[in-house]
């Protein structure tokens, strides 16, 4: 059996040794900490004041927005049985997961998804005066990589249709958003 | 003091406890051995490791950057579990279910797990509740008057941490009172900047050192308690009353 190593609990060194090699474990906990640990999410809300009003909380709601979505999905991954036959759930659950956490990583206000009978993911998202409706194809590949569809609107005015990658898909976003300072990022 | 076991509405934002652990394996061999122990009444994702943003990826130092992925939850329909490398972080699935259904969602997946037999020592406990209330200036709720050396300074929002020792645990309490916060008030429009104030209670026990489910759950609960006389001793009787406690 190969030698490995124990788990010390030597949290100073672990989170060290997580950031430099860019864990996302390397966060601070969600309870107590050191003052410095504290202070660093303070200096962090506080910025976060200053940019763009309070950001009450460290524990992340995203984790709760990304189970809903999770929950959603395999409720109706379970409804369109004939459409995705073949395909582990485990497999569209790995590709859901990637078009919901660029979605969510803006902090949408609102923001759904619906599995249609075409094999794809169809997302409504909502922030401030924009709207984007993207359509996450699952079964379908383009170039070796999943398919999406784009639409985006000010109001009520459409500001960009686009179809590609989803890596192609999400470059346009952020290019027709530029103004409005929403980035969502790119997945490396 | 006499506590409510119930305040409506609670205003509640978010409950937290946190119970952190050793073990002699690795975690991501742990990950495994961990979420098989789960029925299937518990679902299990991870979220995709944080996608890097412009300016981030050329601060870090070049060569091979190893990702160890993102976070790793399990859920059921009352709580969520975040598996962390030394730590289970339990937190509601959506609004605060209560410490009397909280409680024991906690004590079942901390049975699964000790059941595993991988977990050689509980190490700390730790409870963080934060309540929020919009349009509320604590000044006037709280038995703390926020004021300081400038007595005719009217502060706009102030922030106030505090970090004691209570009943051998470790107490950090942050009041926040008046902070601008960007609410969104109606679908498709701006978010507006809405005064809003923050109670921050966490509790700790640091120096835990149990195998015992029972006594680490007896840990909690006293951490609990810390909580609600800590919370309940900061509020004044006439702000308690609107909250309509129930005994």
């Amino acid at each position: 059996m190969a030698k490995i190593r124990k788990n010390t609990g030597d949290s100073d060194l672990i989170e060290s040794h997580l950031l430099r090699v860019g864990s996302a474990y390397a966060e601070p906990y969600a309870t107590g900490g050191s003052f410095e640990a504290t202070n660093r999410r303070f200096a962090f809300a506080d910025q976060k004041a200053k940019e763009s009003g309070w950001s009450h909380t460290p524990i992340e709601e995203i984790n709760r927005r990304f189970i809903k979505l999770d929950r959603s999905f395999i409720s109706q991954l379970s409804q369109e049985n004939n459409v995705f036959s073949g395909h582990p759930e485990y497999i569209l659950r790995e590709k859901m997961k990637i078009s919901a956490e660029l979605l969510l990583s803006c902090e949408p206000d609102v923001i759904s998804l619906e599995v249609t009978n075409e094999g794809s993911i169809f997302y409504t998202w909502r922030k401030n005066d924009i709207s984007i409706y993207l359509d996450h194809y699952l079964i379908e590949e383009h170039d070796g990589k999943d398919e999406a569809i784009v639409s985006i609107y000010k109001n009520n005015d459409k500001v960009a249709d686009f179809a590609g990658s989803l890596d192609e898909v999400i470059v346009q976003i952020n290019n027709s958003l530029v103004s409005e300072s929403i980035d969502f990022p790119a997945f490396a | 003091m006499r506590l409510p076991s119930k305040i409506t509405p609670d205003s509640i934002s978010d409950a937290v406890v946190e119970i952190r652990y050793l073990s002699d394996l690795p975690f991501e061999i742990l990950l495994g051995l961990f979420v098989d122990a789960f029925d299937e009444s518990y679902t299990y994702i991870s979220r995709p490791p944080k996608p890097p943003r412009p300016g981030i990826q050329e601060s870090r130092p070049r060569g091979l950057v190893i990702n160890l992925g993102g976070e790793k939850l399990l859920y059921n329909d009352k709580v969520t579990i975040q598996l962390r490398e030394n730590a289970f972080v339990f937190s509601c699935l959506d609004k605060y279910i209560g410490w009397k259904d909280f409680r024991p969602e906690i004590e079942k997946a901390m049975e699964v797990v000790a059941n595993t037999g991988k977990v050689t020592k509980w190490t700390r406990v730790g409870l963080r509740y934060i309540s929020e209330y919009p349009k509320t200036d604590l000044k006037g709720c709280t038995n703390f008057d926020f004021t300081f050396g400038l007595p005719n300074v009217r502060s706009s929002s102030t922030a106030f941490r505090t970090e004691f020792n209570y009943n051998e645990a470790r107490v950090i309490l942050n009041l926040s009172n008046q902070i601008p916060v960007a609410r969104q008030q109606a679908l498709n429009k701006l978010p507006e900047v809405v005064s809003t104030s923050i109670i921050d209670i966490d509790v700790i026990q640091e120096t835990v050192n149990e195998l015992d489910i029972d006594r680490v759950m007896g840990i909690a609960d006293k951490m609990h308690l810390i909580e609600k006389e800590v919370f309940f001793t900061l509020l004044t009787e006439s702000f308690l009353q609107t909250l309509n406690p129930e005994y």
